[in-house]
């Protein structure tokens, strides 16, 4: 399957095997931590046990910044 | 798998489900208790640490982002009065995005946004680059301090608040630290009392992370801008953040402990004997503006680029 997910403003795609993906494991495979990034699917944020799979928009918020 | 249950909710026997997770508290939340937690950290923050209080005239310095916007919506649901500042610092499509979140709050609290433009001031930063060997960040950070003071005193207001989170404090901590740079330890905290010219600023949200700052704008619906600064994207501070996460990672509640720790512990130690020290403050004479120079880094810019 593809995950199609917005990161920064920007829409990437990420190639799947598997048929489902919870939210914990979107953040791992784009190497993200759940210590400062989360995932928001349909406008609510979801907890990492979520499966996401079946949501039509998908947005991941990584809380670091600079400046 | 049955999902798990707020830590409050379960207290009072309804169970919303969780949707975030706080390990450094040992605390799970649904939606309205994590706001609720919030609010009330932050409202002890400004007791706590004596910001302000309703009679205050607040200026919010709204970049845009997250954390600025956040607040000057957090400080409106405490019952303060506060007003926005942007600075458009003419960078191109992000300047513009950025400026529009601002509006959008401002309309939605039904405050004043005040705004300088830099294009019409002096040049877009992107063109002040080229007239000075400063870091990008570093006039960036330049430009903002001069306008935000001066602004905020030109139009009565009595404290000057910034959206800096616990991340960009512990950041700047563990850096000043490796360093030893007693005279940045010295200065580092919550609240810089009003010094001749220089307005009263204060950090509500430095006890609040990063995460907590988003997680709290995403759940009020406020708009932010997204992309990183296109010019911040090589800045030190980021690495320091990159690792502090990474021990926050191993031990929850590192960054917690050592920013709070710092304050009890340290910072009384070293405020007493270097305040007598300080750099003294002179006024620029050009533009009257308080400098430690003759004349300030603006007017020095400006004199460079033939504008005056
Ligand atoms: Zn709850
Ligand atoms: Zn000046």
């Amino acid at each position: 399957m593809e995950i199609r997910y917005e990161y920064r403003g920007e829409i990437h795609t990420l190639q799947q095997e598997t048929k489902k993906m919870t939210a914990g494991e979107l953040l791992q495979a784009i190497g993200l931590s759940p210590v400062y990034a989360f995932v928001v699917c349909d406008g609510e944020v979801v907890d990492e046990g979520r499966d996401i799979s079946s949501a039509s928009s998908i947005e991941v918020i990584n809380a670091i910044s600079g400046g | 798998m049955t999902p798990p249950k707020c830590t409050i909710c379960k207290a009072k026997k309804t169970y919303f489900p969780v949707q975030v997770v706080l390990p450094s508290y040992n605390l799970k939340l649904c939606r309205e208790h994590f706001l609720e937690w919030l609010e009330g950290r932050v409202a002890h923050t400004i007791k706590k640490y004596r910001m302000f209080t309703c009679e205050d005239k607040i200026l919010v310095a709204v970049s845009g982002g997250k954390d600025s916007l956040g607040l000057w919506f957090l400080l409106h649901r405490l019952g303060y009065e506060a007003d926005g500042l942007y600075i458009d610092l003419g960078i191109p499509e992000y300047s513009a995005e950025s400026r529009e979140h601002a509006q959008t709050l401002a309309n939605r609290l039904g405050r004043t946004l005040h705004v300088v433009d830099m294009r019409e001031e002096l040049a877009p930063i992107g063109e002040m680059r080229n007239w000075t060997r400063k870091p990008p960040c570093s006039v960036c950070g330049t430009v903002k301090r001069y306008y935000m003071n001066r602004i905020a005193r030109e139009k009565g207001y009595t404290v000057l608040a910034t959206g800096h989170n616990l991340d960009d404090e512990t950041a700047v901590l563990w850096n000043n630290t490796l360093h030893w740079n007693m005279e940045y330890l010295a200065k580092q905290y919550p609240v810089l009392a009003a010094q001749g010219p220089f307005l009263k600023k204060v950090k509500p949200l430095c006890l609040v992370s990063e995460k907590e700052s988003a997680l709290y704008t995403i759940f009020n619906r406020i708009s932010y801008v997204k992309p990183e600064c296109p010019y911040s994207t090589h800045a030190s501070s980021l690495e320091n953040k990159r690792f502090l996460q990474q021990l926050e990672e191993a031990r929850p509640g590192t960054k917690i402990t050592f920013y709070t720790g710092f304050l009890k512990n340290l910072s009384p130690l070293l405020h007493e004997p270097l305040k007598s020290t300080g750099v003294s403050l002179a006024l620029c004479k050009v533009c009257g503006e308080p400098t430690t120079t003759e004349i300030c880094f603006l007017c020095q810019l400006k004199q460079k680029m033939g504008k005056i």
